[in-house]
């Protein structure tokens, strides 16, 4: 460079000048612009001072002062999500719903790019979802669908690697029930955002947010009654059924099946019947089971004794109705043969004996003219005549079981009452549902003793002969009554009832097993009277529950006078 | 003849401000750090190599740090020369990219080489700088020369174009240089302030033509909409950072976040490195622009005092609304953090602004000197 003569260097900085410094010199005006360029940079050096001083004040709010120690796991890792609806366990704790936490896939149509290349890949990860319907909910805009709900950790992650920022995850929960079928009815349903729509889940939705809920339900009780009534509906090819056990001196509800039932873990099906709880939506006439009624009420109102005997020889004439007897034995019964027999005229005999104000007023303590006070949505309300049409004629029909329609918890709370000692229980699904509540005497001690012996006469008279190795001491009554279509009975269709307690020197559970139209089939001599059906049914569920239930097999039970009488005339008459 | 080069290479370098430089070294260090952090999940999640960006990135590393070297070693009249050379390069490209170019995402920025894609935006605002300040510095000083007009006119040109494609971040950064430039060069406060009513007004515009732009800002005042997603998620990552950090390679928000690697590179930094050394980021920051504008003080160079404020206010600009955004003070402008974010051409054209803010402040010394 010493060839270039202008270049000039400062000793020790041997920089050249630049040719562009011609600024530099100093004039008026020049030092005027400089001085306030100057000025103009402080106002610049304070603003951005404060900028940078906002975002470090900022960053420091945001991770020091609001710091939550996450310890550093992964969100898709932590555990301790919160269940929000808590589970439903039977009587002995085994779960029977529960809740599960999940996520839920939406997407934000607004903000989505590519839909289509988006639907491809959703499709890709969620084979059950068409296409067409996903671009259908992008293109329908707004800023949130649900593309799928409660999706598995393993469809999380792989929605989380297409990385598509209008796809967002959110927690969920899925209410499972481990026991598919078998509480179906009883437990009910929730909607998709958990939310109770039918059955114990609505009742107790504001419960279950807060702790478990134990049902007066046993797991094995309920499965035994089910697998029999499933097996009995089908050998007598019963349109369904239903079955209820109960512990007669707390009235907590040990098994309440409904059949047809359905799977809550699948989408529930469009089957009005199968959704339909009989056991406490159903409102039927129960037929020669309100016989038992109509004894207890004649003898608490001490209208007649036990040892009494009625002329049953002939049909007798109400009005202009003759009523007869089926299978009649056309002569004089004891009370505890008109059960045994089931004897239509000897019921209203005793029934127009008593009187139907005092039958009236009787029925009216079992709760059987109100919707049951239990805590289930799907409540019956009761049909029975009006007051000021109830006269004879109704009242020999309500006799032997027509005219009046309760649900099938209405008649197990009531006959549980007849054999208890005497008081009445509302029925309650709930595990010590009963404790602390009131009960009511509806009968006294007395007559519930002597029904205790009249309802096991009924079934052990001949149960030698029928079934000469059951070993629980069974009392009950059975009851066939002609269905409803259409406000007309129907010939030749029934719905059968049985109603047992055991064991009855000291009952302790009662069974109700009710068959919607069973046919007769070879076995029965084409029978199918509640005798036939309902009853094996209903002894097939105690010799399995029985043992399970702790109870003994029967020990020998001194039976009273009247009792052997009547049996022994019966096997004579039998023989004749 | 290379001793001559060695000399002058030397002497160049030993003129250059060093405060400057070696921050410049320090973002860039962090910049590499964090693409290493961030980019890979990125990467991952597009089906690429978990190298990818980071490969991608160091490719421009060598090119990005030779540019800011030989820009910082320019003499004043060759950085005006190269200035509106590149000016008018990038302005041709813009002006081809706003209606030919092809369109991602909505607006048309990019031209591609081959694989590699440039954003003319990029390169043109660091020259549009220097331009303006010469033309200012010389519209003041020398009696007959229009420096305002032609460089009002010049802004408009490149405001158009940018609204055109539309790049918004791009043009209220043109625009923050701008106002700053003219605010320096000497202009009454009344008229400072009806350009500060015109920049509302263009942000307005803006808010009410550009959908995206709408869009944005609605989120950003409606965070309950739940449409802010990255900004959601930042916050989220923010609030268990801590002092320290989960450590390098620890966080997960990168896994979450569709833009870990370039707008939201700040919420990585915060949560693998914690508090302390996200601050000493911004702190760096803060430095090299107070330490810029505490230069010019001392500059007795009017052109040279008015082109360091325009090009620091670029970097100042961008850090603080890449930050903003990403700490939920501002909304969303996909805006780069300079130095720290993945981007080739951003890369480059920082590098080749902060040469030229090297290359301006060198005379520094010098003046001292003469004085």
């Amino acid at each position: 460079m010493r060839h270039k003569k202008e270049v000039f260097y400062y000793a020790g900085l041997e920089v050249p000048i630049d040719p562009m410094d011609k600024y530099r010199c100093l004039d008026a005006a020049t030092l005027g612009a400089l001085e306030k360029a100057k000025s103009r940079i402080a106002i610049i050096m304070v603003f951005f001072t404060i900028c940078f001083g906002i975002i470090l004040g900022r960053l420091f709010y945001l991770t020091v002062v609001n710091y939550q120690s996450r310890q550093f796991i992964p969100s898709a890792l932590q555990t301790e999500i919160p269940l929000i609806r808590h589970n439903i366990k039977d009587r002995n704790g085994i779960e029977i719903a529960m809740s599960v936490p999940t996520k839920d896939l939406s997407i934000n149509p607004k903000r989505t790019k590519n839909p289509e290349e988006v639907a491809k890949q959703l499709v890709r990860i969620f084979p059950d979802l068409s296409r067409s319907d996903i671009l259908r909910k992008i293109h329908a805009g707004g800023s949130f669908r649900y593309i799928k709900r409660n999706i598995t950790p393993a469809e999380q992650n792989a929605v989380n690697w297409l990385g598509y920022y209008f796809l967002n995850l959110e927690d969920g929960e899925k209410r499972i029930y481990l026991q598919n079928n078998l509480f179906s009815h009883i437990i009910g349903t929730v909607n998709i955002d958990n939310q109770g729509t039918s059955g114990l889940e609505k009742t107790y939705d504001k419960e279950l947010s807060e702790r478990d809920l134990y049902l007066s339900l046993d797991l094995s009780v309920q499965e035994m009654t089910r697998r029999s009534l499933e097996k009995g509906i089908e050998k007598y090819k019963a349109q369904g059924g239903l079955g209820l056990v109960m512990d007669v001196n707390t009235g907590e509800v040990l098994a309440s099946v409904s059949l047809p039932d359905y799977n809550p873990n699948l989408p529930l099906e469009n089957d009005p019947d199968k959704l339909f709880n009989k056991a406490t939506l159903g409102s039927y006439e129960f037929g020669s089971v309100f016989k038992l009624f109509n004894t207890a009420m004649a003898l608490e109102s001490k209208d007649i004794q036990p040892w009494d005997v009625f002329d049953a020889s002939e049909p007798i004439k109400i009005g202009r109705k003759l009523l007869a007897d089926y299978r009649g034995q056309n002569r004089p019964l004891t009370v505890a043969e008109i059960l045994m027999h089931s004897s239509n005229v000897g019921s209203v005999r005793i029934a127009l004996k008593a009187g139907y104000q005092k039958q009236r007023e009787f029925l009216g303590r079992f709760g059987f003219y109100k919707q049951l006070p239990i805590g289930l949505p799907e409540r019956a309300t009761p049909q029975f005549p009006k007051a000021q049409k109830w006269a004879d004629i109704t009242s020999a029909n309500v006799a032997f079981g027509y005219g009046i329609s309760v649900s099938p918890l209405h008649l197990i709370a009531a006959v549980s009452a007849l054999v208890n000692g005497g008081y009445y229980r509302v029925p309650t699904f709930i595990k010590d549902g009963n404790k602390g509540m009131p009960e009511y005497r509806v009968i006294s001690q007395r007559t519930s003793d002597i029904m205790r012996h009249l309802m096991w006469s009924v079934i052990n008279w001949d149960i030698k002969e029928t079934n000469p190795i059951f070993p629980y001491a069974v009392g009950g009554k059975t009851g066939s009554a002609n269905l409803l279509e259409n406000g007309k009975y129907v010939k030749g269709t029934l719905r059968t009832t049985f109603v047992g307690v055991f064991p009855m020197n000291a009952p302790r559970y009662a069974v109700l097993v009710v068959l919607d139209n069973p046919h007769g089939i070879k076995e029965t001599w084409n029978f199918n009277t509640a005798g036939w059906n309902a009853k094996p049914i209903g002894l097939e569920i105690i010799t399995q529950i029985a043992p399970y239930l702790g109870v003994a097999p029967q020990e020998h039970w001194e039976q009273p006078a009247y009792i052997q009488r009547s049996i022994e005339a019966s096997k004579a008459a039998k023989k004749r | 003849m290379f001793e001559k080069i060695k000399s002058f290479l030397i002497n160049r370098y030993r003129s250059l401000d060093k405060g400057l430089l070696h921050a410049s070294f320090i973002l860039i260090l962090f910049g590499i750090f964090l693409t290493f952090a961030a980019s890979p999940a990125v990467a991952e999640r597009n089906h690429f190599d978990s190298f990818h960006f980071i490969k991608r990135q160091f490719v421009f590393l060598g090119p990005a740090l030779l540019v800011l070297f030989l820009t910082s070693f320019l003499s004043f009249q060759q950085i005006r020369r190269v200035s509106g050379l590149i000016f008018l390069g990038a302005l041709i490209c813009m002006f081809y990219v706003s209606f030919w170019g092809s369109e991602i995402n909505g607006a048309r920025r990019w031209i591609y080489i081959g694989s590699i894609g440039l954003q003319p935006s990029e390169f043109m605002k660091p020259a549009f700088a220097v331009i303006c300040a010469w033309l200012l510095a010389s519209g003041r000083l020398i009696k007959q020369f229009p420096g305002y007009l032609i460089a009002c006119f010049l802004y408009s040109i490149v405001a158009f174009l940018l609204f055109k494609q539309p790049d918004v971040g791009m043009l209220l950064t043109i625009s923050g240089i701008f106002c700053v430039q003219l605010f320096l060069s000497g202009i009454p406060f009344f008229i400072v302030g009806l350009l500060g009513g015109g920049l509302v007004m263009l942000g307005m515009t803006a808010y009410l033509t550009l959908d995206h732009v709408h869009a944005r800002v609605n989120r950003f005042l409606n965070p309950e909409q739940g449409e802010a997603y990255q900004v959601e998620k930042s916050l989220e990552t923010l609030q268990n950072a801590g002092w320290f950090g989960k450590g390098p390679g620890e966080g997960i928000v990168k896994y979450e976040l569709p833009d870990a690697h370039t707008d939201f590179i700040l919420a990585v930094s915060a949560e693998e490195f914690g508090f302390i050394l996200t601050a000493c980021l911004i702190l760096v920051f803060a430095f090299i622009v107070l330490r810029g504008f505490w230069l010019m003080r001392q500059e007795n160079n009017y052109f040279c005092q008015i082109a360091v404020a325009g090009l620091l206010t670029q970097i100042a600009f961008q850090a603080i609304v890449n930050m903003g955004s990403t700490l939920n003070l501002l909304p969303t402008k996909g805006m780069t953090l300079p130095f720290i974010s993945y981007g080739g051409s951003s890369l480059v054209s920082i590098a080749f602004a902060f040469g030229i803010i090297l290359g301006l402040t060198r005379c520094h010394t010098l003046s001292r000197g003469l004085e």
